[in-house]
């Protein structure tokens, strides 16, 4: 029985991409060459010496910081290849450490990456659905914020920081469109975005595995 | 009831009010306090210390500087009947680096524990005053020239084993 299932998935599967999809009716969303893409997910950055310094200094992370959202602008270039331009929110933490002398102390991070992505896609029934890769690469933009206090006033002061580093990103994804302007997708991938740094040295990467789904929308054919 | 409960249960109303509960004895334990060049809620007994920035630019910590250096902070509030002790510090072996605290200012520490742990790591400590002390002073005693630099000192009743 299982046999027989995975056999049935296995030609749906195929049937869904055939080995030469050149046909014109096989071109994605029928032709439309723009799309915006918008979706949200979860994601893990690794834990890093960064982190564990901040463990050393009394630091524990709350829980959560693991959602994740993304933005895109797409261009279809040609049948099988597009390319993007992407924003990923990546890691997003809260760390507190008891003070001792009131509000614990806290620090936040958010990064974002801003990306150039270069997608190769392959169509697949009449164009209705598709697979991809995706390689991207750009900043990663890091703002953080400590909240200590510094001085006998009993309120804390906030010390903002701002850092510019580089992101890869690989990813994977599928699409199919529901409607002839709207789609959804899948996919799931790795950033590697290395970012915050302390002054002893250590580097966080901001980056880790995410999962992600959402919609998109279509429009513009060339025809 | 006992007396932890007595502490708890304030704390409890004061957290579901969007209070914080203070247990700490210790003023100022994280060195972050600095009037000029000294520390506000430290007394330097003894010696020279200078403010040094750690893993971030503004989180604080104290370089005790030479030899000998002795810094001490009066515990207004009394000593809780179990008290965790907690230190977060940069000290090399020859610093020769202690942690007091003497619960009737005789002159005499009545615990004292050496420290030499190098590369910012966290050691922590349970003490059982046996009495509220309320004119107790901690104390961290330098006595040797190595690099000895003291990010945190708290002391709460925040005890594990209690």
């Amino acid at each position: 029985m299982q046999q027989r299932t995975t056999i049935a998935l296995l030609a749906l599967i195929g049937s869904m991409f055939p080995a030469a999809p050149a046909a014109a009716d096989d071109e994605f969303a029928d032709g439309q060459t723009w799309g915006f893409e918008i979706s949200f997910g979860a994601g893990w950055a690794p834990e890093t010496e960064y982190t564990r310094r901040l463990e050393d200094f009394g630091y524990s992370p709350a829980r959560g910081g693991h959602y994740r959202m993304s933005f895109a602008v797409e261009k279809i270039l040609l049948p099988y290849f597009s390319v993007l331009l992407q924003t990923n929110l990546l890691d997003n933490r809260i760390w507190y450490r008891p003070s001792g002398i009131g509000p614990d102390d806290r620090f936040t991070w958010n990064s974002w990456a801003l990306d150039a992505h270069a997608r190769a896609f392959l169509p697949a029934a009449n164009g209705r659905f598709r697979a991809y890769a995706q390689f991207g690469i750009g900043p990663t933009l890091t703002g953080s914020r400590l909240y200590t206090r510094t001085s006998t006033e009993p309120t804390q002061t906030e010390h903002r920081e701002f850092k510019v580093s580089y992101n890869l990103a690989g990813l994977l994804g599928f699409e199919g469109m529901a409607a002839d302007h709207v789609g959804f997708f899948v996919y799931g991938g790795y950033f590697f975005a290395p970012s915050l740094e302390n002054l002893l040295g250590d580097r966080h990467q901001g980056g880790g595995g995410v999962l992600m789904a959402g919609l998109s929308g279509r429009f513009k054919r060339n025809r | 009831m006992n007396k932890q409960l007595h502490f708890v249960l304030p704390c409890m109303l004061l957290v579901t009010m969007g209070s914080y509960c203070e247990t700490d004895v210790i003023d100022d334990p994280g060195f972050q306090f600095w009037c000029g060049e000294e520390l506000c809620e430290w007394d330097l007994e003894e010696g020279e210390i200078r403010k040094v920035a750690t893993w971030h630019e503004h989180d604080y910590a104290v370089e005790l500087v030479g030899a000998p250096v002795l810094l001490a902070n009066h515990a207004d509030g009394g000593l809780p009947r179990c008290m965790r002790v907690e230190l977060i510090a940069d000290v090399e072996p020859r610093a020769n680096l202690t942690i007091e605290i003497d619960y009737e200012p005789d002159g005499t520490s009545d615990w004292t524990v050496p420290v030499a742990r190098e590369g910012f790591r966290s050691l922590a400590w349970e003490v059982y005053p046996q009495g509220s002390f309320p004119d107790a002073v901690f104390y961290v005693r330098k006595l040797g020239e190595g690099r000895a630099i003291i990010m945190q000192l708290r002391a709460s009743s925040e005890c594990e084993n209690d």
